[in-house]
């Protein structure tokens, strides 16, 4: 099975540009394209761990007075190993056997995140099922989740908009479903209700 | 509302359509935009609507007695909408209407309108800047 178009995270999918999954369908899916291959995949993991290890650090310096001897080393340790699940989670080529949820489209494999071409990652929600075309076709959503990979509780769905004139590789709008059924748009960060002028309403890829 | 087997998948561009023949039943005032529920589908006027009445009054977010002029609209039910480039309107039985401008400079974009509902995101409008 080959993709139409090439594997948009490029050689991090493969030297294949246009194969699907390893070419190994019966035995994983990729359907955004984001599977890497296995030359790739401990390199991006590592170099999580490592980046969410130095951010810890550094917050702590910057909490403490700028005193590095005040460095909580296991709170560290924990923030590259929760880096480390969280790459590998979003680039595991995981078995369909474990992952797919049998649903009424007949089951997806959901990632636990997707990485853009320029390299924003988009945490998607714990539980989330998708991609599901936004109905008017200008994107897809996963929706049924929540919160999870940092994000609040009440998270329980992100939509991915198409790009539009200023957002080149589209746009991003995390949210939840209110008790009318109607969407509400949410704070990735706090969890709360954005206003539509709020950089989290339109939170560009 | 037809409950959750209602099918969108033939409203693609004129996702607005879905709400004719719906009663406005709730208007609500969540942050600093505006949510009609018309029998459980939400419209959210991001960009603040302007009330237009048959007798030609119009009423813009400006005016004091705004908050009772789309008040009155609870309970109508929605006879026609148009959906162009720069504004979305819905008119109701009574022939009152309200205009939703989509090249507003408030909010800043790009989304000025979206439709959903029954936990689903149906539709979203943008300021023609942005299309």
């Amino acid at each position: 099975m080959r993709w139409m178009t090439r594997d948009w995270i490029r050689e991090a999918g493969g030297i294949n540009g246009y194969g699907y999954a390893n070419a190994n369908p019966l035995n994983g899916t990729d359907r955004m394209g984001t599977a890497v291959g296995p030359a790739l995949y401990f390199g991006y993991i590592a170099a999580s761990a490592l980046v969410a290890y130095t951010t810890s650090i550094w917050a702590q310096i910057a909490s403490n007075g700028g005193d590095p001897l005040a460095v909580n080393q296991a709170q560290a340790g924990q923030w590259a190993i929760t880096g480390a699940e969280m790459m590998a989670g979003g680039l595991l080529m995981t078995p369909i056997s474990t992952a797919v949820r049998i649903g009424e489209s007949g089951g997806v494999c959901v990632p636990d995140f997707i990485a853009s071409p320029n390299g924003s990652i988009i945490r998607i929600p714990q539980g989330a099922e998708g991609p599901f075309p936004v109905m008017n076709g200008k994107g897809v959503m996963y929706t049924g989740g929540s919160g999870g990979f940092g994000l609040p509780k009440n998270i329980s769905s992100v939509r991915i908009m198409d790009p539009k004139f200023g957002f080149q590789n589209g746009y991003v709008n995390y949210g939840s479903t209110q008790a009318n059924g109607g969407w509400q748009s949410l704070s990735p960060i706090t969890g709360k209700s954005v206003s539509p002028n709020d950089q989290w309403w339109h939170i560009p890829l | 509302l037809e409950g959750e087997d209602m099918d969108f998948s033939s409203y693609n561009d004129k996702c607005l359509s879905l709400i004719v023949g719906k009663n406005l039943n709730v208007i609500d005032f969540p942050m600093d935009y505006i949510e009609f529920d018309f029998d459980g589908l939400i419209f959210a006027a991001l960009a603040l609507p302007i009330v237009f009445f048959k007798d030609g009054r119009s009423v813009y977010s400006s005016f004091s007695q705004y908050t009772e002029s789309l008040l009155g609209l609870v309970g109508q039910k929605v006879s026609s909408v148009l959906e162009t480039k720069t504004k979305l309107e819905i008119t109701f039985e009574n022939e009152n209407k309200i205009i939703v401008p989509l090249d507003a400079e408030m909010p800043n974009g790009p989304e000025m309108a979206t439709l959903s509902g029954m936990g689903k995101f149906i539709g979203e409008w943008s300021k023609p800047e942005f299309l």
